[in-house]
């Protein structure tokens, strides 16, 4: 390999480990390092009754966003109530496509009407949970999955 | 339209890697993939498309990096102890009772299945080792060189499959949890497949690709790396056992402290340094799998994938193929772009797949189709590290038996290729079950055992019903189905 070759590779080695690195420090950043001995199995995807994706919250530590979408599949509010807490969330009204909430609104969907939310913050999804701790149960290598929601619930950001 | 460039652009990296357009040692994979996302992230900002970093990042997967580098420090450590050098001693014992050469080469290829890790490459750097010491004897007894690369390489695709039933979060766990499936539903039918698989690679290898290896060379470099301390015996055993009683337990422990407290143990009983034990870690796979998730967080972002998805529907909707035809495409499709980490197609395409499937139960009716689709597309991801020319695990065993890169590929990609469709006609005929004991899965089991059994003899040149063949087959089956 030549000389200026070398330097080219070397660097881009240096960038995998260095995005190594942020991952890693993300996770240790979020206060639940140990999100990233998370087997991304989604076994915990079953689990929820709120149709809520577990491993989105598990998703959000390791990136320390609590700003980070989660897929829903069994959350109903009104548009207003969709458009309040997040106007970007996704939502479907009735067999339309999935569009924002702020889109729906502009569509003409009344703002008294039930939309199923799609994708919300990990945040709000927290807000959201039960806390029936079926996603603690249905992981393989048992993480405490509610503590991370837990942590949420209380201000909408991660104090670990 | 970001999108649409977006997953040209990594298409066109991806063939230029494999047709050697770009050669690696201009600029290597890691290089081009890391290159094409940052170009990738420059395109979101040029195109005004929000660039969310948070899920750039959240492509990542550490459980299968993390677990590859926990398993090259175990083997690291067992092969400075000498474990593997006592294995190849126990292999050629064993090779001389009643399995004999064929029962013994048989389980020795199937281990990694049996006892399937998180990533492959756990086992295959144990083992190769030992495949090698033992081809060398082999090949002196049986006076066939083809039956060298023959055991290497089979040991390689069975290793690589592997990953695919792991219980230990394995792919396919990925595809029960996004499926809705039950848990370990999906092992049976990969496992069963794999034996075949395996099998379909020793034929390859003898009777297809015959490849030239420099027996006595190896032969000479092998007799000088083997060395037997006292603890060498005792390392490889604590290795195997270790590895076997958390495969069989299944603690609700992460694999990855367990397998470095089997390391600490192992530097105990060999009196291994850490200077010796890091110089056992191979860092390319591991900086493969990251820089392949760097892209693949990169087409994330950017739209790539619902792209690629659209393009399929496309071409199902519009072209003879109709959806049956994409959707078999698909199942391939990590066969046709093998990448050095298969979770990196799986994670990507499996919502495709999903799709496809529950279009295709529609059409035909048959609802197995969509778990039968999805588990051979899991097969397809796990089995086809083994053959890329990415960094895959085949380059390992080529780099032992100082071959030119590449010449196993073929060879392993069409052992894939005709065993993948028996998972799906496993799960279509039989469905997909928890149970352990079910009487059809059980007869599958035993006939496909017996049968590799057989081949295996012809292959290494005795009887077709030589027993100990035959009985390892068997036994073979009997640990897939159980374990």
């Amino acid at each position: 390999m030549k000389k200026n070759l070398l330097k080219v590779n070397t660097c881009c080695y240096l960038i995998i480990a260095a995005y190594l690195l942020i991952t890693v420090s993300n996770a240790v950043r979020s206060g639940f390092p140990w999100a990233m001995t998370c087997y991304s199995c989604l076994l915990c995807r079953q689990s929820c009754p709120l149709g809520i994706d577990p491993h989105g919250f598990i998703s959000a530590a390791n990136t320390d966003d609590p700003n980070l979408y989660v897929t829903a599949s069994n959350i109903r509010i009104h548009l207003n109530q969709a458009i309040e807490i997040d106007p970007d969330m996704q939502v479907r009204f009735r067999n339309q496509p999935v569009v924002k909430a702020k889109t729906a609104l502009a569509q003409g969907v009344e703002p008294e009407a039930e939309v199923t939310v799609l994708k919300m913050h990990a945040k709000d999804a927290a807000s959201f949970c039960p806390l029936c701790g079926n996603c603690n149960k249905a992981c393989p290598i048992t993480l405490p999955l509610m503590k991370i929601i837990e942590d949420l619930k209380d201000d909408g950001e991660f104090n670990g | 339209m970001l999108g649409a460039i977006s997953l040209i652009f990594f298409i066109l990296i991806m063939v230029a890697s494999v047709r050697k357009w770009v050669r690696q040692d201009v600029l290597p994979l890691q290089s081009l993939l890391v290159i094409g996302s940052l170009i990738l992230v420059g395109l979101s900002f040029l195109f005004n498309h929000s660039f969310d970093h948070s899920r750039f990042f959240a492509a990542t997967s550490l459980h299968p990096i993390t677990a590859t580098i926990a398993g090259f420090m175990l083997a690291g450590a067992v092969e400075s102890a000498g474990g593997f050098a006592a294995a190849s001693q126990l292999l050629i014992r064993c090779s001389q009772g009643f399995l004999g050469l064929s029962g013994t080469v048989l389980l020795l290829v199937n281990v990694p299945s049996i006892f399937a890790m998180p990533c492959g490459r756990v086992w295959a750097a144990a083992l190769i080792p030992a495949a090698l010491m033992f081809g060398v004897e082999l090949v002196k007894e049986c006076g066939n060189p083809a039956l060298m690369p023959a055991v290497v390489f089979s040991l390689i695709v069975n290793a690589a499959a592997s990953c695919g039933p792991s219980p230990l979060g394995g792919i396919g766990m990925i595809a029960e949890g996004t499926g809705g499936f039950d848990l370990h539903s999906f092992s049976n039918p990969q496992q069963l497949s794999i034996m075949v698989m395996t099998v379909l690679v020793m034929v390859a290898m003898v009777k297809i690709v015959k490849l030239d290896v420099n027996i006595c060379g190896l032969a000479q470099q092998l007799k000088a790396r083997t060395f037997l301390p006292e603890s060498a015996y005792f390392s490889f055993f604590l290795y195997v056992f270790g590895l076997a009683a958390v495969f069989i337990v299944e603690p609700p422990v992460p694999i990855q402290t367990l397998l470095l407290l089997l390391t600490a143990l192992v530097m105990l009983v060999g009196q291994v340094s850490f200077r010796r034990l890091l110089s056992g870690l191979i860092i390319h796979p591991v900086t493969a799998m990251v820089a392949g998730f760097m892209m693949a967080g990169a087409l994330l972002v950017t739209g790539g994938f619902d792209s690629l998805t659209a393009l399929l529907n496309w071409f199902a909707v519009h072209t003879w193929l109709g959806y049956i035809g994409v959707a078999v495409l698909l199942v391939y499709i990590p066969l046709i772009f093998p990448l050095p980490c298969g979770r990196i197609a799986a994670a990507a395409l499996l919502p495709g797949v999903m799709m496809f499937g529950q279009q295709v139960s529609l059409i035909t009716g048959v609802e197995q189709c969509l778990p039968a689709m999805m588990v051979a597309f899991i097969l397809a991801c796990a089995a086809s590290c083994a053959p890329s020319p990415l960094g895959g695990i085949g380059g390992i065993g080529e780099g032992n038996l100082r071959l030119k890169s590449g010449l196993a590929g073929r060879g392993l990609q069409l052992s894939i290729l005709l065993s993948l469709p028996i998972s799906a006609l496993i799960v279509s005929g039989l469905g997909l079950s928890t149970e352990m004991f079910r009487f059809a899965e059980w007869i599958l089991a035993a006939s496909l055992g017996m049968v590799s059994g057989v081949v295996v003899n012809v292959i290494v040149g005795q009887r077709f019903y030589r027993p100990g063949g035959i009985f390892s087959g068997l036994v073979v089956a009997a640990l897939m189905m159980v374990l």
